[in-house]
């Protein structure tokens, strides 16, 4: 694939992104005085900027580049990630879960897990999270530098080490501050660098009638129906009659519930924006805001995925549209799957749109958006990483007297080892062809049981901290079972599954990843349930403010109508019933 | 008060957005009409850069109106 090329305005436009992020880096810097300046912002930040920090912390390398790939891969049923797999749950921490979190006073999730359970629970969710932040970390980092490489023909060691001492550089510096001002910013440069690649996409295919016609032919050819990549319901009721290869129940159950739930309502990377809000409203209300601009997303990152495999262009050998075939990096050939087809780079959907669409300048300021996002995924992860390993794991087992000065400077040494895991990270993460699948992997192992763990502590006062433990540990291990025992088809045994031996077999690897959510779901709440119920529970006295039936409820009167969460939530799950029967 | 408090970040947002924008505006009106500049037929390069300037115009005066 020739490299696409730059001009001196691009340069320019990547070179006062730069200075910006590192500007607010060095501003924000004299304000962090303490650990909890560092860690958690102070607890000072208006709702909007705690929202779309919590967005788009959330804004990595799967979002842009996985969803775009999806986009083509899948078609609009990828828009299940964002309306089914995203809104719902976002909904749900904001109404029912941020009361316990911000009212606890948990500095982390796994902090909270300890003031509810007990400090094994604690720990086995800090270190698994602590592992999982600075691989998606690494994943960021790795698709960016082999996005860089590939596109421009950079060297893939200096983008992701350039691109790692920038994220270092402002986290380092500012701390969460710094790296959620750095999010609001991010957001906003892939939102305007987005809508007019998506605008010049939707008008040159003649808008989504002209795309629904073109992408019929592409499904027809596929052994699809016509309207398989521009209807996300019609198809869902058999799993070989879609391309993602699900059906209804697999998707609703492990997507729509145990990977989404497990995910916003439970990871500390997205958690830890609305924690930073300045008060119990605004914490509400933050994944509410959030909830605004994702259901619009798959407008900017989908679309332009299918956009590009129907328009003329200069796929190359072996391609469709705009996406060229896999190469061989050893003998330059295009790869070829088990049927003998060939293996489209659905990763670079997006990038080549921009290449295509965006004349000089434009382009720059696309890429710069790309870049802008791994870095917010990037710094999200770090962030995250360092409050979990300082409060939860230093703090908690290895310096139980740290004064706050010393907490502090662990918190900033823990920022360089992040970094440097997340570049060690980064180059083992290349064995996937959709960065997406593998993610949904992760959080299928360490997010899906722990949703069982909070649903049941939060909710369930008669849940015990062993119950929680072995719940945990159980759900895990049950994930992992699953997935050893379970083969989508083309695959061979090993990263992918069926290491165990493969006796169950599916249509597709996500098919296969909702499956492992939903046993290791189940498993959890199963082992949970069973273990508390031998063992004593703590009294109601102290579970007041950790559990559902035994705190009061936040009081929003004082609010306007429109800021109170309930109504905000109403409205956001009417628009996103609404999005999902305008493209059923 | 607490260290982010003090901050409001539509200050560096109005800023990089009006540099963004300037710089687009300005580099898209002096290379109007050159090949390549309109790959869609449409001068997206200038108006995009008029749009982002006017975003951090519009960001520069809400923090202004707001003390920032």
């Amino acid at each position: 694939m020739p490299h696409v090329q730059l001009a001196a305005i691009d340069y320019a436009v990547m070179l006062v992104y730069f200075a910006m992020v590192l500007a607010v880096g060095l501003w924000v810097r004299r304000a962090v005085r303490t650990s909890d300046d560092f860690f958690l912002s102070g607890r000072s930040l208006p709702a909007w900027v705690s929202g779309l920090a919590f967005l788009s912390a959330n804004l990595g390398a799967q979002e842009v580049i996985g969803m775009g790939a999806s986009g083509a891969k899948y078609g609009i049923a990828t828009s299940h990630f964002y309306w089914v797999g995203a809104i719902p749950a976002m909904v749900f921490v904001g109404i029912f879960m941020m009361p316990f979190y911000y009212g606890s006073r948990a500095r982390s999730v796994p902090e909270y897990l300890k003031l509810r359970f007990d400090e094994k629970t604690r720990g086995f969710n800090a270190i698994s999270f602590a592992a999982m932040t600075v691989f998606s970390s690494g994943v960021s980092l790795y698709a960016m530098g082999k996005l860089l490489n590939l596109l421009l023909g950079w060297s893939f060691s200096a983008s992701v080490l350039a691109a790692a001492a920038i994220v270092l550089a402002y986290t380092f510096a500012g701390g969460l501050t710094s790296a959620i001002y750095n999010e609001v910013l991010q957001f906003f440069l892939i939102a305007l660098g987005f809508v007019p690649l998506a605008w010049l996409g939707m008008r040159d295919v003649g808008g989504w009638a002209g795309l629904e016609a073109r992408l019929a032919e592409h499904a027809t050819a596929s052994g699809y129906a016509a309207t398989a990549w521009t209807s996300s319901w019609q198809h869902m009721g058999d799993a070989a009659a879609n391309p993602l290869g699900v059906e209804w129940f697999g998707l609703v159950m492990g997507l729509g519930f145990v990977l989404s739930f497990g995910y916003w309502c439970t990871d500390f990377l997205v958690v830890q924006r609305a924690m930073a809000a300045d008060s119990m409203t605004a914490a509400r209300r933050t994944p509410l805001i959030a909830a605004f601009p994702k259901m619009l997303f798959p407008g900017l990152v989908i679309i332009p995925g299918m956009i590009a495999l129907v328009v003329q262009g200069s796929a190359g050998a072996g391609g469709v549209g705009l996406i060229p075939a896999k190469v061989d990096p050893a003998t330059g050939a295009a790869l070829l799957d088990a049927a003998g087809k060939v293996v489209l780079d659905y990763d670079l959907a997006t990038p080549m749109m921009l290449a295509h669409y965006f004349p000089a300048g434009m382009l720059g300021l696309g890429l710069t958006a790309l870049m802008a996002s791994f870095m917010s995924g990037m710094a999200g992860n770090v962030t995250a990483f360092n409050t979990v390993w300082t409060y939860d794991i230093y703090h908690a087992y290895l310096k139980r007297d740290a004064t706050d000065a010393h907490l502090l400077s662990v918190g900033r040494v823990t920022t360089v080892v992040g970094i440097l895991v997340s570049v060690a990270a980064a180059y083992l993460a290349a064995s996937f062809n959709n960065i997406m699948d593998f993610l949904q992997l992760v959080f299928a192992f360490v997010n899906a049981p722990l949703f069982a763990t909070f649903a049941l502590g939060m909710f369930w006062g008669r849940t015990t901290g062993h119950g929680a433990f072995w719940g945990l540990l159980s759900g895990t291990l049950g994930a992992a079972a699953h997935h050893g025992l379970s083969l989508a088809a083309g695959n061979v045994p090993g990263i992918k599954g069926g290491f165990l031996g493969p006796v169950l077999s599916y249509p597709s690897e996500m098919a296969q990843t909702f499956w492992t959510a939903i046993v290791a779901w189940v498993t959890c709440c199963a082992v949970t349930v069973l273990v508390s119920l031998v063992t004593r529970p703590r009294p109601a006295e102290e579970l007041r403010g950790l559990v559902y039936g035994f705190t009061a409820r936040p009081d929003d009167r004082a609010a306007h109508w429109y800021q109170r969460p309930a109504w905000l939530a109403v409205l956001v799950l009417g628009c996103t019933l609404a999005l999902n029967l305008v493209f059923r | 008060m607490s260290g982010a408090a003090m901050f409001d970040v539509r200050k560096p947002i109005g800023a990089l957005f009006t540099a963004l924008g300037t710089l687009l505006l300005g580099y898209g009106l002096l290379t109007l009409g050159a090949p390549g500049t309109t790959p869609t037929g449409i001068a997206i390069v200038p108006i995009w850069g008029g749009v982002m300037l006017a975003f951090g115009l519009l960001m520069l005066w809400l923090s202004r109106r707001h003390g920032g």
